[in-house]
């Protein structure tokens, strides 16, 4: 089904938009999440969490393109499942506490933290787009998709050695060009 | 958070444009080195499968090899590497079909008679051009024809029309050449 159908299922709150969304995306959401946490079970909570998130903003979200939107979801709750792993096995009670006192924090610096990060993923899409499209594949399939170096190294019919000195060079590329705009990561 | 995290976070929000684009794109696998040895070894064999093939059409061809007679100039065109002779391949034939198929040529073509007039008739061959409206024509204007192992009729001559039976065979060389010849008959003196 394209995707402009499945969004309007969502936007004419027809559950059926999950089922189709599972079938297109599924396999596409679990592999990312499996690719940041490496737990089957958290993987499968992610992605059922995932496709929540998707009935509660749809509407009034309308993606241009599903999939990064589904992609997006799906990254970021696996990301906060891994602090929240992290968080309890390492730092187990002052991370639990923390983490219950952010909620005290007063909303400006949340703000200024979020428009921290819009900045420099506009700065980073731009670096994205000034590459070759080989390379911005191979970027966004590493750091957005957590593809394995071995997988994507098979892709691309070379050693993995290669290919992790080509993603050391991207990643300079990167800081050299965050430098040259004036942002300390 | 470490900035590495928020790096990690940044990249959640790029472009949705640049996702998509990724996920559809097609990497070119780069040819290892070993792949691109087996590419060149693979080539060097076709080329020489080719010459070789080539130089096996020439050896068997009826008017190679042994062959000495004259050319146009006072020398026949050998085949296979002598000068003169160009694109070396074996055509099919196109004159009228009297009979079965060679024994030679594995089935491939069949006995043929084609009507030429003589143009020079010289030691061990015969240059001709197929008459008007015969199917050879089509095929070559100028056909060397191998005369050592037939017999010639007394009064074949420059200008004489004959009616030449060969196995098929047609070398599209410039001027073609034809061998097993079986039979030279005088159609006009």
């Amino acid at each position: 089904m394209e995707d402009a159908r499945i969004i309007e299922l969502y936007w004419q709150r027809d559950e059926g938009a999950i089922r189709e969304t599972d079938t297109k995306y599924g396999a596409f959401c679990q592999r990312i999440a499996m690719n940041i946490l490496s737990s089957f079970e958290d993987c499968e909570e992610c992605v059922s969490d995932t496709y929540g998130r998707c009935w509660d903003t749809m509407p009034p979200q309308r993606p241009l393109s599903l999939r990064a939107y589904v992609g997006a979801i799906v990254r970021n709750l696996s990301i906060s499942r891994y602090r929240a792993q992290r968080a309890k096995k390492r730092y187990n009670g002052a991370e639990v506490l923390l983490s219950e006192l952010a909620d005290c924090v007063p909303a400006p610096d949340s703000v200024q933290r979020t428009a921290e990060v819009r900045e420099l993923s506009e700065l980073i899409s731009r670096w994205l787009w000034s590459l070759g499209e080989e390379s911005r594949a191979l970027f966004v399939r590493r750091y957005w998709n957590g593809d394995s170096v071995k997988s994507l190294a098979q892709e691309l019919g070379m050693q993995p050695n290669a290919l992790t000195k080509r993603l050391l060079r991207l990643r300079e590329g990167l800081r050299a060009y965050l430098e040259s705009e004036g942002v300390a990561v | 958070m470490r900035p590495e995290e928020r790096l990690f976070d940044a990249i959640t929000g790029i472009d949705e444009e640049l996702v998509e684009s990724a996920q559809t794109y097609v990497f070119h696998k780069k040819p290892r080195t070993w792949q691109r040895a087996a590419s060149l070894a693979a080539c060097l064999l076709i080329v020489a499968s080719i010459g070789f093939g080539i130089l096996q059409m020439a050896s068997i061809g009826g008017m190679g090899g042994s062959d000495s007679a004259a050319n146009s100039n006072g020398a026949a065109p050998e085949s296979g590497s002598d000068a003169g002779v160009a694109d070396d391949s074996l055509v099919g034939s196109a004159g009228d079909t009297t009979t079965g198929d060679s024994p030679d040529d594995g089935g491939q073509t069949a006995v043929t008679s084609f009507t030429a007039t003589v143009l020079e008739a010289g030691d061990g061959y015969l240059l001709v051009e197929p008459v008007e409206g015969d199917a050879m024509l089509a095929t070559a204007d100028k056909i060397m024809v191998s005369t050592n192992d037939v017999a010639v009729p007394d009064g074949v001559a420059e200008g004489a029309v004959v009616e030449i039976t060969f196995d098929g065979l047609i070398r599209e060389s410039y001027p073609a050449q034809i061998s097993g010849v079986t039979e030279i008959l005088l159609i006009d003196g």
